[in-house]
């Protein structure tokens, strides 16, 4: 089955509008983070945006005075871009605001690293916000850290700062101790197994192409979920799906997940219903799981937020082989103007529609 | 009240006893997380890792409870109240997690209504409480007037001595009946206290509470709620709004929420009435049957439920409904902290003191 489908399905068959076929990365760049220049120009480059009018807001992140938790921001002027921050602990994926400006009269500037980016670039793919109303300032990542890997390291002692080398880190304790650790033991998750850090669309971007991190822990995870018995298999993510407290934190900060009205809040009728039953803890995983399938970035936000260490990411990749292998087609959110095989149909399908 | 001294292996025991006869709830660890959930053999216990993610709440007021089973099958449909069974035990709760019980029981057990489940889960649950090893900078217990070592509410309280072995100290009668029936099973390892364990275990609280006091120095409950009286229609709201998602991270693991819906699900003649947990946070929470909402936006649903945890739960009991656990400050996916708007509110109030005040 899979080779006809192979064949017959071509991936960008329905004509794109033009707009999504601009060039998808500027030649010259700013300087990377880490250099000492690095974050004043970012800020120049968000006031000037803002100042000349190319964008009427940016959405960014501003420094706090816990220094592991920048908070995510939304500049309005010039004026307010002074805290405007950007460093190793900016993990949360900002891409899923841009649907909170759906009406905004005006373009709004997001700052992005590679997962994030991937998360924009879905957005204008599935037609959610066009692409000349969003100013992409992508950012080559090297690499995010987890605060509470850090606070781990340091145990007792409250961190006060951390400052990241190119492969380890010192973390400064309030009471002036200082230790080092290896920066990989402090990377969030989902950057250890990171092999597309770099914005694959932008229209600004800091920093040369970083080479990210080939891990393929995950994917011997799922050979061996594929080598259970569908039995073995399922106790697996009962045994996960049980602690999942529907807080509905991973389908929120989606960007695959753009339903205005999504199946899980309907009421009438209640596909979803409220109780906690075997049953509808895996409905409730399952349809999201096939739902984003082909339009799901990879970018782990969901496996990031969940706050029972639901490993989504394992099935969320899961699904992500299985469209690759069978429909050929380029991981979403790296190329423009790409529809994903499971939102398309074309009349010369190998398998009937009847 | 009676000290004694129960080594690990000891303690290990007395879980495996009480797994006979008790639903056992304790931390334990999924995928790299500690949760409180039930556990069915004593290794899966977990006492020495950090506060779990799941609160304690879940015991008495689980994600959801079947409230009714009908038969509407015959001529008259059979309506029959469903009431939780067994006896429980919950192990490792947290300080804080007992002053939400607390704060639940006052919700639930106070006034004209007693919610009968609430009521008969909590008359069956034996609390054997631990005194925190460590100590977060999430965590501000101290703010709110008590601190990792305080034990009040607990049937029993454990405290990890730095040789590894535990002091087990017996706070209530039922407590007390529980070590009584341990005594009498023979348990290898369990013994009375003596003055140096009992001193060691009073060093280990000193200890833990020397480092709450930190976070003491930095979040405050002063003003907070007068703060608040003043700020319903402050742009701070819209603002802080910008970046919730409207999850229900910071609710689900809130161990004092406890809003509930109620819901019916039916198989042919069989059908069921339920509660299940539900959020402020979620635009359904306040949808009208008509299609109208009073909560539209973010901006109303979280500052209801700030409202509710240092405002509302003020004037109608007389204390806050946040203990300071820091889940929620923990795990906000956008780093939304309950302890920025007490401070926002506390400014408040200080400006307002110094207008009237001239
Ligand atoms: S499903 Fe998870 S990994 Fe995939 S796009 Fe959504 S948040 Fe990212
Ligand atoms: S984030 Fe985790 S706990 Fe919350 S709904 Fe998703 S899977 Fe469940
Ligand atoms: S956890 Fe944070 S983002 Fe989620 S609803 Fe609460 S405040 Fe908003
Ligand atoms: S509001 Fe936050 S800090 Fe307060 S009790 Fe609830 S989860 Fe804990
Ligand atoms: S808030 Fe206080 S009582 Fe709760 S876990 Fe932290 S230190 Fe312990």
């Amino acid at each position: 089955m899979s080779e006809a489908i192979k064949t017959a399905a071509p991936v960008e068959g329905e004509p794109m509008p033009a707009e999504l076929k601009t060039a998808e990365i500027p030649t010259r760049r700013g300087p990377a983070p880490g250099d000492p220049e690095f974050l004043g120009a970012l800020r120049d480059c968000c006031r000037s945006l803002l100042a000349e009018g190319h964008v009427q807001r940016i959405i960014a992140y501003r420094e706090t005075p816990d220094s592991l938790r920048p908070e995510v921001a939304f500049f309005a002027s010039p004026e307010e871009t002074g805290d405007l921050v950007w460093d190793l602990f900016c993990n949360t994926n900002i891409c899923k605001y841009l649907l909170d400006y759906r009406t905004f009269e005006g373009r709004i500037g997001v700052v992005v690293k590679g997962c994030d980016a991937r998360g924009v670039v879905q957005l204008i793919n599935d037609m959610q916000i066009p692409r000349d109303k969003v100013e992409i300032i992508g950012i080559c990542c090297p690499g995010q850290i987890d605060p509470a890997k850090v606070e781990s390291a340091a145990g007792e002692a409250w961190v006060s700062r951390v400052v990241a080398g190119p492969d380890s880190v010192e973390i400064v304790t309030e009471e002036g101790t200082e230790m080092r650790v290896p920066l990989e033991s402090v990377l969030t998750d989902r950057c250890l197994s990171c092999r597309k850090p770099n914005p694959p669309v932008a229209d600004v971007v800091f920093g040369e192409d970083q080479k990210g991190r080939i891990s393929d822990e995950v994917f011997e995870q799922i050979a061996e979920l594929e080598r259970m018995s569908s039995a073995e298999r399922d106790a697996f993510w009962n045994r996960h799906f049980e602690r999942c407290i529907r807080c509905f934190a991973c389908r929120n900060v989606c960007p695959a997940c753009s339903c205005t009205k999504c199946v899980f809040d309907q009421q009438e009728p209640d596909w979803l219903a409220g109780e906690r039953n075997q049953a509808n803890q895996h409905f409730f995983q399952i349809t999201r799981a096939v739902h984003v399938s082909g339009r799901c970035t990879g970018c782990e936000e969901c496996d990031r937020v969940c706050p029972v260490g639901i490993p989504l990411r394992l099935m969320n990749k899961k699904l992500w082989k299985d469209v690759k292998d069978l429909f050929d087609s380029p991981l979403p959110g790296t190329k423009l103007g790409v529809r994903s095989p499971l939102v398309m149909w074309d009349p010369k399908d190998a398998d009937s529609f009847e | 009240m009676a000290e004694k001294l129960v080594t690990s292996e000891g303690l290990f025991t007395m879980v495996e006893k009480l797994l006979g006869r008790a639903q056992v709830t304790a931390p334990r660890e999924e995928n790299g997380i500690a949760v409180f959930g039930p556990v069915n053999s004593a290794g899966q216990v977990e006492l020495d890792g950090p506060l779990p993610v799941i609160p304690e709440k879940s015991v008495v007021f689980p994600q959801s409870e079947t409230l009714l089973r009908m038969d509407l099958g015959g001529e008259v449909p059979k309506v029959e109240a469903v009431e939780p069974e067994g006896e429980q035990v919950i192990l490792g709760v947290r300080p804080c997690g007992l002053q939400a019980f607390a704060r639940l029981d006052r919700v639930f057990l106070e006034g004209a209504f007693v919610d009968p489940q609430y009521r008969r889960r909590r008359d069956h649950t034996l609390i054997i409480a631990l005194t925190c090893p460590t100590v977060k900078r999430s965590c501000f217990c101290r703010a709110f007037g008590y601190g990792p070592s305080d034990g009040s509410g607990a049937d029993l309280q454990l405290t990890r001595l730095p040789g590894g072995s535990f002091h087990l100290e017996t706070l209530t009668e039922r407590g007390g009946e529980f070590v009584a029936e341990m005594e009498k099973e023979g348990i290898a390892g369990l013994t009375d206290a003596g003055a140096e364990a009992g001193s060691a275990a009073r060093a280990e609280k000193a200890r833990v509470e020397r480092l709450a006091e930190r976070s003491a120095a930095a979040v405050s409950t002063e003003g907070v709620v007068e703060g608040l009286d003043g700020m319903y229609d402050d742009p701070y709201w819209a603002q802080l709004a910008e970046r919730c998602i409207s999850c229900g991270i910071c609710t689900y693991l809130c161990p004092t929420c406890h809003c509930f819906d109620i819901c019916e699900k039916a198989r042919g003649p069989e059908a069921e009435r339920y509660r299940c947990w539900d959020t402020c946070l979620f635009s359904n929470y306040t949808l009208m049957a008509g299609g109208a909402n009073p909560r539209p936006t973010v901006r109303e649903r979280l500052r209801n439920r700030l409202y509710h945890k240092l405002n509302f739960f003020n004037h109608r009991y007389g204390e806050f409904l946040c203990v300071g656990c820091g889940r929620c400050v923990e795990h906000c996916p956008t780093n939304i902290d309950i302890r920025k708007v007490m401070a926002k509110a506390a400014a408040r109030s200080r400006a307002q003191g110094v207008s009237v005040n001239g």
